[in-house]
């Protein structure tokens, strides 16, 4: 399969914040990959530049195999931005066709309006639309040059339960054409559902790449800590459940993937171990701030 | 792709009635008030109704490139013109659509001026003189369809109506569209001379009286032209590389 976008140790800060942190990821021509993060992870930094509206202070970006800004104007990205009005004075259905006319290639205003499922708000004037309702207008938008790679960033930002669902579903539909697909979140719930792939950054930086279970696996590790007086006597790292071991003076610290069943081998084999504590590892944390919901915007 | 997106321009600014309402007929008004008293009387070479009737032509030209130039703050703020930056449209092509949709409403305010003089104050001028009117305000009024610009990319759209509305006011009673500068004090007759507006009308008067406005007006005019043309490149680059990300 053919890369699709491939970002290598790129770079952005803006003033003293390193927005983005040294991330490099390839996304293939056909995939559905989540970048899902916390406010603040970098999400919308990254969407920004591989769609060419931000140069990366250093680092390599490639879409299509070209220059973003190149890929954007030649049709091959479409693209639903966080923040993004649409034009005041125009019906939604004029808008999309003006947006025809700057493509020689578009895929065509009627067929464009039935593809992102907006007939019924095509003859509305722009600025009477819902939130859910300017979305799926822009969805409209981003489709409308036929492009092989969508990236769409919190696309589902402003609407309701309900319409939510009814958006993925049409986002499914054009994804199913062979569209490389790209959408920042921070639902995990939208990643975890609708993405063949998750790339989980946090402050900048990618800390997962992954389906969707082996993001889950990694992030349900646990660490095990705990202190013995004396040597163990115990090949720690050999004990099932038991991914990596740290030592520090008389305290281990085991990274687990089932602390349950290490904790009771520890228990049964070293009975004056003390000052048990089983923690969460970074990656958990990163689950944490997201599945807590938190509001606001990065 | 250009003339697409310049049509829809137009159309968008045709639709915005409250806007235009206030660009069309705020200067017939005003024209109407000022000409009710003045019949008969004369300022320099013109009749008194003329030479209110060519002011309010500039003031209604003003106010149409200001308006036209205020909507990049507001497609600023909204995300559309980031939108745009995503398409093949090039920034050129966005700014030079604002710059000739502002004509696209300057020029019919003052048509519409210039037909209410002549219909219902019975300002009599050749055909020519009228053509060459418009004209020359139309060349003048250059700076002022860049400070639109200018403010499309430095103003946010909480405080546009006050810039706006400060830019014009100040322009217009210094620049003596309201009340005529040569009975301005004297100082105060040398401030207004130093405004666009001041030459924007003169430009227009001078092609009444079958003249032109001189090497000094040309200067001030050629002067302002360059200062908010770099000053309107410069807030367009600063705007273009700003974080987006709020």
């Amino acid at each position: 399969m053919t890369t699709a976008i491939e970002l290598s140790d790129v770079i952005k800060s803006f003033q003293q914040v390193k927005a983005v942190d040294g991330i490099s990821f390839n996304i293939r021509q056909g995939e559905v990959v989540a970048l899902l993060g916390p406010n603040g992870a970098g999400k919308s930094t990254t969407a920004d530049m591989i769609l060419g509206l931000q140069n990366a202070d250093s680092g390599e970006i490639s879409v299509a195999g070209r220059h973003p800004r190149k890929a954007c104007e030649n049709g091959l990205v479409g693209a639903m931005l966080q923040s993004s009005g649409l034009p005041t004075e125009l019906t939604v259905r004029e808008t999309v066709a003006l947006m025809a006319r700057f493509y020689p290639n578009s895929a065509g205003v009627d067929e464009t309006i039935q593809a992102a499922g907006i007939s019924a708000i095509a003859g509305k004037r722009t600025d009477r639309l819902s939130g859910g309702e300017s979305q799926r207008a822009r969805f409209a938008l981003a489709l409308i040059a036929d492009p092989k790679i969508l990236v769409l960033d919190e696309p589902t930002a402003a609407m309701d339960v309900a319409s939510r669902h009814e958006f993925w579903n049409t986002m499914r539909s054009a994804a199913e054409r062979g569209r490389t697909l790209v959408f920042a979140t921070h639902y995990l719930e939208e990643a975890d559902k609708y993405a063949d792939r998750i790339i989980l950054m946090r402050q900048g930086r990618v800390v997962a790449d992954g389906t969707s279970a082996s993001i889950k696996s990694a992030a349900s590790s646990r660490t095990v800590s705990f202190e013995i007086a004396g040597e163990p006597g115990l090949n720690l790292d050999t004990l099932a459940g038991v991914t990596s071991v740290a030592r520090t003076a008389n305290t281990y610290r085991l990274t687990c993937d089932d602390s349950d069943s290490v904790l009771r081998r520890i228990i049964s084999a070293f009975p004056g171990a003390f000052n048990f504590e089983v923690s969460a590892t970074g990656l958990d944390e990163a689950f944490l701030a997201l599945t807590k919901g938190d509001t606001g915007d990065d | 792709m250009i003339r697409a997106y310049l049509a829809s321009e137009i159309k968008r600014s045709v639709r915005n009635y409250r806007n235009l309402i206030f660009v069309l007929l705020i200067p017939v008004f005003m024209l109407l008030i000022f000409s009710s008293s003045t019949k008969g009387s004369r300022t320099g070479l013109l009749s008194t109704t003329t030479y209110v009737m060519i002011s309010m032509a500039t003031f209604a030209a003003m106010n149409g490139a200001l308006s036209a130039g205020g909507r990049i703050a507001v497609e600023r703020q909204t995300g559309w013109s980031r939108q745009l930056r995503l398409t093949p449209l090039s920034g050129k092509a966005y700014v030079s659509s604002k710059l000739m949709n502002g004509y696209c409403i300057a020029l019919p305010a003052m048509a519409i001026v210039f037909l209410v003089g002549k219909l219902a104050l019975s300002v009599a001028l050749p055909s020519a003189t009228w053509l060459k009117m418009a004209l020359f305000i139309g060349v003048a009024m250059t700076p002022i369809s860049l400070l639109g610009l200018f403010i499309g990319y430095t103003a946010r759209p909480d405080n546009l109506q006050a810039i706006s509305a400060g830019v014009n006011v100040t322009l217009s009673a210094l620049g003596g569209l309201w009340f005529p500068a040569q009975f301005f004090p004297l100082w105060l007759k040398d401030l207004a001379k130093a405004t666009p507006t001041y030459w924007i009308a003169e430009s227009g008067r001078s092609a009444a009286e079958g003249q032109w406005i001189g090497a000094t007006g040309t200067v001030v005019l050629v002067i302002w032209t360059l200062t908010l043309g770099a000053a309107s490149m410069f807030a367009y680059e600063k705007a273009n590389q700003r974080n987006y990300a709020t």
